[in-house]
């Protein structure tokens, strides 16, 4: 079963076109899409989230025509952790993810018992528990990153996108961010979908690689059979080799310094 | 600002307003070009004292007070709606052309139809909508930076103020009645008037608490709330219209006052932050405040001539937009 499907979707964005996007992507599944930037990566992951438009061509969430979904209810389904440079309020990270069950709640009720639990659980899953009285602006880049995926997971949705959770953040957060999704998707059978710049890290924990160029597709598969050094110069333009140590990937590219100094 | 520092300030600020409140609408009964003492006015109105002051309390001061604490309330919440709807800190109801277009549209009632002067608060309103929607449209641009809805807005104001001048001409032998409304006061305001704007002012501030939850989701930014399943365009449109009827019911009854929806909202936010469901109603009672104390000091400062209260409030406002655009760097 697909959690989701594009169907030879376009999306014209003036200067740069998304064309003859088609992938589906399996439920229950972590999927990493990969690409240079400027491939379009982002724009595929909003048009799913539909902060976009496509022109043309279908996409289906769960089965169904995914804009035939209320927008509450498509919020109920799919949750997106936008990039990290669009700034949110000054508000205390509780406050802030209590925002997250908007989608359940209609102009004028109330947060109940259920809603509090659910952002309890979201604040203890990504660690951010303890700052729950803390003002956003005043936490660590990392810290700030968690709260935001608290803040999708508090849309309890069973579809979770994400773009560049890891951009920005030292290799210590990074890892820590990864390993999070990871065990959340282990607990709760999410299907998670995530632009990733960092190769590595998207073959160790994906399932699977949607790679990108200029708009296009421009392979997908299983990650791990994905990774070589072909895909490499496909589709970065990149001489490296790749080496697996202890199951972890390795991309050792060729260097002008290193090079000469052998 | 510190979490512990926001919460106390905004139990201080919600116990105190109100009394401050209070004492403003007590100060304004007892001071002016005659001096009335507390107890005085304790006879008249809890006592009923058929006393020389009995008119003064009762015609000239007390309805004066309560379309003051409207026009203020409407004027702060509606500052307060734009600023947020636009993203923009720098938007006010006056500067950005929306009371202008909602005096235009009053003029032209009071002097080219005034039979139906009854209608006042809706054409104002209509022509508050309009310009709202006519300067966002025009500054929009995948969004709509502060800069240029002040820009668009400036434009805007420079064009009403040209058209309200020509009706003025055209209209001359009417023009004495239209001409203290237009410099912005409360002067003459009595009970009619009050009965006049009271519903539409309470309908509009009501609907400003169900606005809230629709402010703050704008707040987090569209995207964000477009993924939280909110209907940002719609809830947008919808905003701009409540905040556009807010300012032509304080138009509709006191004319061209401005910078009480700039001022206010800005001083509430530095105090207890941008949540919707503090700053709407903490503005509302700050804009009260403002207003009815700024117009109590402008009919007593030059005794026996009033001053409007629009020209003091001016006087206020204007530097501190001046000092607002020089700390953003935009001058």
């Amino acid at each position: 079963m697909n959690a989701i499907q594009t169907k030879d979707i376009h999306v014209n964005l003036g200067n740069f076109h998304l064309s003859d996007i088609s992938v589906k992507i399996p439920k229950h599944s972590i999927t990493a899409i990969v690409g240079p930037n400027g491939s379009g990566k982002s724009t595929l992951l909003k048009t799913i989230a539909r902060l976009m438009k496509q022109h043309t061509g279908e996409i289906l969430v769960n089965q169904q025509n995914s804009n035939t979904f209320p927008s509450k209810d498509f919020a109920q389904i799919v949750a997106m952790m936008p990039q990290s440079k669009q700034s949110l309020p000054n508000l205390t990270v509780r406050e802030l993810i209590s925002y997250g069950r908007a989608p359940y709640h209609s102009w004028l009720s109330k947060t109940n018992r259920k809603d509090s639990e659910i952002i309890d659980w979201a604040m203890s899953i990504t660690n951010t528990i303890q700052h729950s009285d803390r003002l956003f602006h005043s936490l660590s880049g990392g810290e700030q990153q968690k709260v935001r995926i608290a803040l999708a997971l508090t849309q309890q949705s069973e579809i979770l996108l994400l773009d560049e959770p890891t951009t920005y953040l030292d290799i210590a957060h990074q890892l820590e961010v990864m390993e999070m999704l990871a065990s959340i998707h282990e607990q709760h059978q999410i299907t998670i979908i995530m632009v990733l710049h960092e190769l590595q890290q998207a073959v160790a924990y994906c399932d699977y690689l949607i790679a990108m160029k200029g708009g296009k597709i421009k392979t997908t598969g299983r990650s791990i059979d994905l990774l070589t050094r072909s895909f490499l110069k496909d589709v970065y333009d990149i001489d490296a080799k790749v080496i697996y140590e202890d199951g972890f990937p390795l991309i050792i590219p060729k260097t002008s310094r290193i090079a000469k100094s052998s | 600002m510190n979490v512990v520092i926001r919460n106390r300030r905004r139990k201080w600020i919600i116990l105190l307003l109100p009394i401050l409140l209070v004492i403003t609408c007590i100060f304004s009964l007892t001071y002016g070009s005659v001096d009335i003492a507390i107890k005085e006015i304790w006879s008249v109105i809890i006592e009923n004292d058929q006393s020389t002051f009995h008119t003064i309390i009762w015609e000239l001061r007390l309805p004066r007070i309560l379309i003051g604490l409207l026009v203020g309330a409407c004027l702060a919440v509606s500052g307060a709606l734009l600023q947020g709807v636009m993203k923009n800190p720098l938007a006010d109801p006056g500067i950005i052309g929306v009371t202008a277009g909602g005096g235009l549209m009053a003029s032209i009632t009071m002097l080219v139809f005034p039979a139906y002067g009854y209608l006042l608060p809706i054409t104002a309103f209509i022509g508050s909508f309009v310009t709202a929607i006519i300067v966002y449209g025009v500054a929009w641009d995948k969004g709509a930076s502060a800069f240029k809805i002040i820009l668009a807005g400036v434009a805007i104001n420079a064009l009403l103020g040209a058209v309200q001048n020509g009706i003025m001409v055209i209209f001359s032998d009417r023009v004495q009645a239209v001409i203290p409304w237009l410099a912005g006061g409360l002067s003459g305001r009595g009970w009619y008037h009050f009965s006049f704007i009271a519903p539409y002012a309470i309908i509009g501030l009501l609907l400003s608490l169900f606005a809230i939850r629709s402010a703050n989701l704008l707040m987090l930014g569209d995207e964000s709330a477009k993924l939280l399943g909110q209907k940002v365009e719609l809830h947008r449109f919808l905003l701009i219209t409540l905040a556009a009827f807010l300012a032509g019911i304080a138009v509709s009854v006191a004319g061209l006052i401005g910078f009480v929806g700039l001022v206010i909202p800005h001083i509430v936010r530095l105090f207890i932050g941008e949540d919707y469901r503090y700053l709407l109603p903490v503005s509302a009672l700050g804009g009260a405040i403002l207003v009815v104390f700024s117009d109590t000091i402008a009919r007593s400062l030059f005794d026996p001539i009033e001053l409007p209260v629009g020209v003091l409030l001016a006087g206020l406002g204007a530097p501190f937009f001046l000092y607002l655009l020089k700390n953003r760097g935009l001058i």
